[in-house]
């Protein structure tokens, strides 16, 4: 699977680049908007990671080069402005999704996967990972064909683990890609636990192997091997 | 007092003291000159009298017909032949009411009492002036006089008045203009419209203050809003470096618990600096009005949100809605205001507290169980000791103050029966 990294701030990109060095992804940089359109023009992508500050230009203006070009490439906007403006601009102009800086890579993890799915399997919008598999739309979860029957919240907690397999996550980590603005709320950490606590007991109970490691009791790790 | 007052008021109270006091004292001097002109004459009488009759009288029976017939024509002169050697009487002047025959009624006069001597033989004279006439014309003078000086009194008033509302009015008007001046407004203060120099120089005195003001004002909005877009991509950086380092194999429990502690200041900063930049947004009037928003449904969508937190801590909102309003703002922002005091309300109730909601008519009232009063100093001022624990980093309550001051609502907030409690007046 083809990524290419819109990112002018090489030090960013590095790290990206690297977290995702042993994924199945193949990611490809552009530091400059000009050698981005450049590569949309000859390659297809499965997913961009468009910063839309950049120095020649406004990243915007590679959204509307894609539709121009008729392709269908998936777009994940990543911005240092959380402004509302752009983000209704950007997906207005057919971007994907919207990811405000600073981001966990885990997060990011999740999100082009969500957008691979949806582009690649066009009506089977779902991730396979050892027996297990999530259904996007239908919010499944199936073990061997077995149904699951698990909270929205455990739903998403499994869809997260599964983006980012054989990744260390950290509970705090977790806690806020599960609670969103609601973070500052509650203690995470448990409700981390409780949640990791409840899937693994349910998976074991559909008969799947212990895929979510435990390290140290301050992160999961979601691994097949 | 109103300046206008301040300044006529000493000079009524100066001017009535001066016209009561120059009436009475008017009248006196006029009367004491009437008095000595009158005594002047009645002496000139006197040497003329007594010159004449000394000139007319060539023998004693002539003298004896002229002083009859002086006395018989009542011209004011009365002669009595003194026979005896009484002790010569100075002059004597003095005012007596008497009857006056020609014209009727009883008049005051003045008279003098002295003696002459004609050819050796000396005389009583009598001598007196009518001062009816000096004595009617005091009254209307002083009169006239009193009438000039309240005629002044209103002239002044009058002028006063019409000239002070031209002089003060390009003065009110700034007032006006200065009492509700928002100084991020990037508007300045219009000229005062004067030929005053002192009011031209005022103006420019003001205009020049409050450019400078909004200069300041415009960088430290700037910069806020600039130095938290900078941190973002530093804050990126950490934190994508401490994702990294947490796959690195062979961690020891210790650096993965740092790692994780890291992870969770980054993400307090990550919140302090979204909120700076919130605020600096609203300071800057960036969010436009979504047009008419019904309050109620953006209070039951804020309280759908937290659904998760209220269930996980156990606490139950006692929500009583008798609001139908609408009122016209961005729907952001309003979502924002409430989800800042619901969370705060939220985060600050112990375990299975309740949360008291109420809104009806204009106003919101959010209160939650809480041990004592917060400092009211300060509560709503940015990163203040009151606040900083919040997981707003501080800033929950000053974006909550910021909405209102923008909007024109008012917040406040208070401690009553054990309970925190904030209003918002829309």
């Amino acid at each position: 699977m083809k990524i290419l990294l819109v990112e002018d701030e090489p030090e960013l990109a590095k790290d990206i680049l690297q977290y995702f060095s042993d994924h199945i992804f193949l990611i490809e940089l552009a530091s400059t908007l000009e050698e981005a359109l450049d590569r949309i023009q000859q390659f297809e992508y499965d997913c961009i990671l468009l910063d839309i500050g950049l120095p020649d230009g406004n990243g915007l203006s590679l959204l509307e080069r894609l539709k121009y070009l008729k392709k269908t490439d998936g777009v994940i906007i990543i911005s240092a402005k959380d402004s509302l403006d752009d983000k209704i601009k950007g997906l207005g102009l057919g971007a994907d999704d919207y990811l405000t800086k600073p981001f966990h890579l885990s997060e990011l993890a999740v999100r082009i996967t969500a957008i691979i799915r949806r582009k690649k399997f066009t009506g089977l919008n779902t991730l396979e990972i050892g027996g297990l598999i999530l259904n996007l739309d239908e919010k499944a979860v199936y073990f061997n064909n077995k149904p699951l029957l698990l909270t929205p919240s455990e739903f998403r907690l499994l869809q997260y683990f599964m983006s980012s397999q054989n990744r260390v996550l950290s509970k705090t980590t977790i806690a806020e890609y599960l609670l969103g603005d609601q973070y500052d709320f509650v203690d995470g950490h448990q409700l981390v636990y409780t949640h990791v606590k409840n899937l693994k007991r349910k998976l074991a109970e559909a008969g799947s192997p212990d895929y979510i490691k435990t390290i140290y009791a301050t992160g999961y790790k979601f691994t097949v091997r | 007092m109103k300046l206008l007052n301040k300044s006529f008021r000493p000079f009524l109270i100066f001017t009535l003291f001066a016209v009561a006091i120059s009436i009475p004292l008017f009248y006196w001097v006029v009367q004491a000159i009437y008095i000595r002109d009158a005594d002047e004459s009645l002496l000139i009488s006197k040497k003329q009298i007594q010159t004449k009759l000394n000139q007319l009288s060539s023998d004693r029976a002539t003298q004896d017909s002229l002083i009859s017939i002086i006395n018989q024509l009542e011209i004011g002169y009365q002669l009595t032949p003194l026979f005896q050697d009484p002790p010569v009487i100075s002059d004597r002047y003095f005012t007596e009411e008497k009857f006056d025959a020609v014209h009727g009624h009883v008049e005051p006069f003045r008279i003098l009492e002295t003696t002459i001597e004609v050819r050796g033989i000396r005389y009583r004279l009598t001598t007196r002036v009518d001062m009816e006439e000096y004595y009617d014309v005091i009254p209307y003078t002083a009169l006239l006089a009193g009438g000039f000086f309240f005629l002044i009194l209103g002239g002044y008033f009058w002028v006063n008045k019409t000239l002070s509302k031209k002089i003060w009015t390009p003065f009110l008007k700034t007032l006006d203009t200065l009492e509700n001046f928002n100084i991020s407004s990037g508007k300045n203060l219009p000229t005062m419209d004067t030929d005053i120099v002192e009011f031209q120089k005022l103006s420019g005195i003001l205009q020049n203050f409050i450019q400078r003001n909004a200069a300041l004002y415009e960088e430290q909005k700037k910069f806020t809003e600039n130095a938290a877009h900078e941190l973002q991509t530093p804050l990126s950086l950490i934190l994508a470096k401490t994702d990294l380092m947490l796959q690195s194999p062979n961690l020891t429990k210790s650096q993965l618990e740092k790692l994780d502690e890291i992870k969770q200041v980054i993400s307090r900063m990550k919140k302090i600096n979204s909120n700076l930049l919130l605020l600096a947004k609203i300071e800057n009037s960036q969010f436009e009005s979504d047009g008419p928003l019904l309050l109620k449904t953006i209070l039951r969508e804020t309280l759908d949100f937290f659904k998760d937190v209220l269930e996980a801590r156990l606490l139950t909102i006692d929500l009583q809605i008798e609001n139908e309003e609408q009122i016209v703002a961005n729907r952001f922002i309003v979502e924002t205001l409430f989800h800042n005091l619901i969370g705060n309300a939220i985060r600050h109730s112990p375990v299975g507290a309740v949360i008291s909601i109420h809104l009806s008519g204009d106003q919101l009232r959010i209160a939650n169980p809480g041990a004592k009063k917060l400092s009211e100093s300060g509560l709503f001022k940015r990163f203040s000791t009151t606040n900083s624990r919040g997981g707003q980093g501080g800033l929950g309550l000053a974006i909550v103050k910021e909405i209102c001051t923008q909007n024109n609502w008012q917040v406040a907030y208070a401690f009553e029966k054990e309970s925190h409690v904030f209003r918002v007046i829309f």
